[in-house]
């Protein structure tokens, strides 16, 4: 699936994928990758302002973190992100069945 | 900084801490892949054109990052405005002089008055996220009020009664002064929100 594809739907994955723990960038655009199993082509220098727009939401709590001579700025979501990821999974539920029905599959 | 991080740079204005962090946190993440790709096999110089097609267009990431900045100074004007502006109202009222200073006076008062109310009201709904990122329209009512202040202000100095009434030499020239500063302070904050907020257009 191209970026077009999931234009929109970028948030919530970031906020499923640091429902698991806590991550940096670069391994939050490696777990997108594996968790669709290589199918989400995305360009991954705008997973960065992503992570920035949620922390501005108040969804996501970053910091500077420095772990094998490596600076990293590290994730953890909040109590407002995981809400915000249960709105968005209900909606993306909603959308599905629409989106089934109409289309008959 | 590396070619890629340089190119995503060159078109970024605004907060020059926030800007500066978010470049490090994504050459962090581009040095990290150009990593990965050589441990994989890869030269340096096809590592980093792998990375580099990886991370996306320059432009286009440039373009999200951008967005955040105009976020981040329309915050930043917001609360200026939020700060300045009652405190140069709640300073002439009490020390602007007694007296009736006549109707146009009044009248030139209560424009200043009327722009100032919009711009906090602007900067109030920005601040508490109900026109979020809306850089342009912050900083062009900032302006709209430095410049209604001051043309009222040049007129009253025209027409406004001298003499009795008026606060003392002192006082006047304390309010003058910090009203100057106030305002200078203010469009200069407004100016960067509407050319950063413009750059994210």
């Amino acid at each position: 699936m191209d970026a077009d594809g999931i234009h929109g739907q970028l948030d919530t994955l970031i906020l499923a994928t640091l429902q698991r723990g806590e991550a940096h960038g670069y391994a939050i655009i490696a777990a997108l990758k594996e968790s669709s199993g290589e199918q989400l082509d995305l360009p991954s220098g705008t997973v960065y302002p992503a992570l920035r727009r949620l922390e501005r939401a108040g969804f996501v709590a970053g910091k500077w973190t420095q772990a094998s001579g490596r600076r990293r700025r590290v994730y953890a979501i909040t109590e407002a992100g995981s809400a915000a990821l249960a709105k968005g999974r209900a909606d993306w539920l909603a959308l599905r069945e629409v989106m089934t029905a109409v289309l008959g599959t | 900084m590396n070619e890629y991080v340089e190119q995503v740079a060159a078109p970024l204005r605004g907060p020059r801490r926030l800007r500066a962090d978010m470049l490090a946190e994504l050459g962090d993440g581009f040095e990290e892949a150009v990593a990965e790709l050589m441990d994989a096999g890869f030269a340096r110089d096809r590592a980093v054109a792998d990375a580099a097609a990886e991370f996306g267009p320059p432009p286009l990431v440039a373009a999200e990052l951008q967005r955040e900045l105009a976020a981040a100074q329309a915050h930043r004007t917001a609360w200026t405005l939020l700060i300045a502006l009652p405190a140069l109202t709640i300073m002439w009222d009490l020390f602007g002089g007694e007296g009736d200073p006549g109707l146009a006076v009044t009248l030139l008062a209560r424009l200043t008055d009327l722009a100032t109310a919009a711009a906090f009201t602007v900067a109030a709904l920005v601040v508490a996220r109900r026109l979020e990122g809306r850089a342009v329209l912050c900083g062009a009512v900032g302006l709209a009020q430095i410049a209604v202040a001051l043309g009222c202000a040049a007129l009253i100095a025209v027409v406004g009664p001298r003499g009795e009434g008026g606060p003392a030499p002192l006082a006047w020239l304390a309010l003058q002064a910090a009203s100057i500063a106030a305002s200078v302070w203010i469009a200069g904050s407004a100016f960067r929100s509407v050319r950063v907020g413009r750059a994210a257009t």
